[in-house]
């Protein structure tokens, strides 16, 4: 007598045919023969040009250019290594607060566009609707042009609490600040470049997320407002207590996946010269000509952030998602 | 006899938008404080971008005026619209996006639906390249480096929209598939190019793909950058379709296997249009995302709309007025984009599920 299946046990998973198999193989024979002749090429090429190949420049040869800013102090003497790790942080530098101020800005528009006022409404949604059309490239350089066309010489810069702002960025207030006939001198200075950065980046990743806010909202069933208003709840406490918490739960993977573009985003530095991983293994190509490692050094250093980025917010879901009891 | 009672008429629009924000004394304040500044960043726009403006091609003109300067736009038109193609020729790249964009707009209407439309716009892509290229019946050949402005941005979006959906189909199944190499493969393929930014492809493209290639096929930089926005765009929309894919019922597999449909008609006939339907809005912002992400075409030193426009600025007797020539550049953007919005939403309705 045969044994037969519980309704618990798994069916046996069909075995893959052996025509399939051999049609694989010749797909990785294919790919490989592909790679190698990449290789061979890239081999001829090189010689050709008198080339060298392999990553031992980036820890024995000296950049030879200045990084004018950054968390990671960068001198000209320092090794290509040291400065790809200074463009990696400046990725972050920007990103980061980009981030922030994004989240926030997302949040009050997201909530704006599903306001009783349909005026509100409108608005929010207009405004959402007009950023996201237009390429970021677009945003980037005109809020660059705009700080360097309309911001006043750094002689004549403005004053306004401690902080000064012109051409040569925003002097911050804290550490030492200095007035000299060449115009303020200090610790604590923000490019334009950063600026214009971070503004475009707040601007078109807020527009992103204030969808991401709505959506997430919107997605939480119209009984649990009506019930917080039988519970007299006024409109605020519902969206604090009833809608964001359980409207968190849809959000976070797109949420996550906005991180995720926002880190990438931030690449378009190169096109107004802030210096980060992109720009400055941009720059370390042209003087080794090694293009193919500083496209890998780029593509690991966005790899590690990617990891991190999604292990983190792995962690955040499992605390807001259901708990199955 | 009673008269019959009829419900009372559901409010207008107005009635309903004028009750809403009136509603309560904080809702009014807030409406009233709202109109106040948004009725005077339209009179303040007015005034800057029609009373005081001038259209006149004279930068000394712009200078003394407090007014928008149109002049700027028209004298730099050329540049911001066709980019350095050279002079004289210009009605080649006009008359090609013309062609593409009926093609388009055609094959979108559904009595073009399906593969005719297809090859309608590959056909048209066809002779729009040929256009700009010439070297034939007369035509001087003009270098793939001087193509330019709106027409290379609209042939870069619709060649990497065309090209990257059949590979992003065959990526999606591949990454689905029961096969483990070729799965492998496909989601190393997805993650890899989708971990990194597109500047990252793009210089791929234009710096390191010549060093990979035998002398005799190095393919100009414009189809290289072309075939990288295809691979990043595939990339990307393969994993809109694989969604699409795993939301079908798997009853509907089954249900077609016991009609004895083989595993391709199974594909072609039950599965891929049913997931088409489902992925109408996420490609429809997808297909917006490849209109913007060819701009950075623009950081590889190719001048479409948005190089084009940076090269025109690059002239300081017309750099001041930078805001009226991104103003233009901007609603062209706009409406390329918010049309393909309106196109997805018609889709969406005509395939909609309880429409009878």
């Amino acid at each position: 007598m045969t044994e037969q299946p519980t309704a618990l046990e798994k069916p046996p998973r069909k075995p893959v045919p052996l025509k399939a198999w051999l049609m694989q193989a010749a797909l990785l024979l294919a790919l490989l023969a592909l790679l190698a002749w990449l290789a061979h090429n890239a081999q001829i090429n090189l010689r050709e040009r008198n080339m060298a190949a392999g990553f031992d420049f980036l820890f024995e040869d000296s950049a030879g250019f200045a990084i004018g800013e950054g968390w990671v102090p960068f001198g000209e003497d320092d090794t290509y290594f040291r400065a790809m790790l200074a463009g990696a942080a400046n990725t972050l530098r920007v990103a980061v607060p980009a981030l922030v101020f994004a989240t926030l800005l997302g949040l009050g528009l997201g909530i704006a566009a599903l306001a009783q006022n349909p005026l509100i409404r409108t608005l929010s949604r207009g405004v959402v609707d007009l950023v996201r059309n237009i390429p970021l490239l677009v945003q980037v350089l005109l809020i660059y042009i705009m700080m360097t066309e309309w911001l006043p010489d750094v002689e004549q810069a403005l004053h306004i609490g401690g902080f000064y702002l012109s051409k040569g960025g925003l002097i911050l207030p804290w550490g030492e600040v200095e007035e000299t006939p060449f115009g303020v001198i200090g610790t604590h200075v923000l490019s334009t470049e950063w600026l214009s950065l971070v503004t475009s980046l707040t601007l078109y990743a807020g527009a992103f997320c204030a969808e991401i806010v709505r959506a997430g909202i919107q997605s939480v069933s119209r009984g649990q407002s009506e019930a917080s208003h039988a519970l007299s709840l006024t409109r605020w406490q519902t969206l604090r207590l009833v809608l964001i918490p359980q409207g968190l739960r849809v959000a976070i993977p797109p949420y996550t996946s906005l991180m995720l573009s926002t880190i990438k985003n931030s690449s378009l530095g190169v096109a107004i010269g802030y210096p980060d991983i992109v720009s400055v293994a941009n720059t370390s190509m042209n003087q080794t000509g090694r293009a193919i490692e500083c496209i890998a050094v780029i593509a690991s250093v966005y790899l590690i952030i990617n990891l991190v980025t999604a292990f983190i917010m792995a962690r955040v879901n499992r605390r807001v998602a259901i708990k199955d009891r | 006899m009673a008269q019959m009672l009829l419900p009372p008429a559901p409010p207008s629009w107005r009635q309903r938008w004028v009750s809403a924000m009136f509603a309560t004394a904080g809702t009014s304040f807030t409406t009233v404080v709202v109109l106040t500044l948004l009725a005077y960043a339209v009179y303040k726009a007015f005034v800057w971008g029609v009373w005081d403006a001038t259209t006149v091609v004279d930068s000394a003109v712009c200078r003394e005026s407090d007014g928008a300067c149109w002049g700027a736009v028209v004298y730099n038109h050329r540049i911001i619209l066709l980019g350095r193609y050279p002079l004289g020729e210009g009605w080649r790249p006009v008359l090609g996006m013309v062609l593409l964009l009926g093609s388009v707009g055609l094959a979108a209407t559904p009595r073009f639906f399906g593969s005719k439309g297809v090859w309608l716009v590959v056909g048209a892509l066809a002779l729009f390249v040929a256009l700009l290229a010439g070297g034939w019946a007369g035509l001087t050949p003009v270098d793939s480096d001087l193509w330019g402005g709106l027409p290379l941005t609209l042939l870069l979006s619709v060649f990497a929209v065309i090209t990257s959906v059949p590979l992003a189909i065959a990526l999606a199944l591949g990454r689905r598939s029961r096969l483990p190499i070729i799965r492998w493969v496909c989601t190393g393929y997805i993650e890899i190019v989708r971990g990194v930014p597109l500047i990252t492809v793009l210089f791929f493209g234009a710096f390191v793909l010549p060093l990979l290639l035998p002398a005799g096929w190095r393919a100009d930089t414009m189809i290289r950058v072309a075939l990288c926005l295809t691979g990043f765009s595939a990339a990307y929309l393969a994993e809109v379709y694989r969604g699409g894919l795993q939301a079908i019922a798997q009853g509907q597999k089954e249900a077609a296997h016991a009609l004895s449909l083989s595993r391709w008609q199974t594909l072609k006939l039950v599965i891929l249009p049913q997931a088409a339907r489902l992925t109408i809005p996420p490609a429809t912002s997808h297909f917006i995302g490849v209109l913007k992400d060819t701009s950075l075409v623009a950081i590889v030193n190719i001048y479409d709309l948005t190089g084009s426009l940076k090269m025109a600025l690059t002239n300081p007797e017309w750099r001041p007025y930078f805001v009226e020539a991104y103003i233009v550049v901007s609603a062209i953007y706009l409406i390329l984009g918010l049309s393909i919005v309106g196109y997805g939403r018609f889709l969406e309705q005509r395939y909609a599920l309880d429409k009878q």
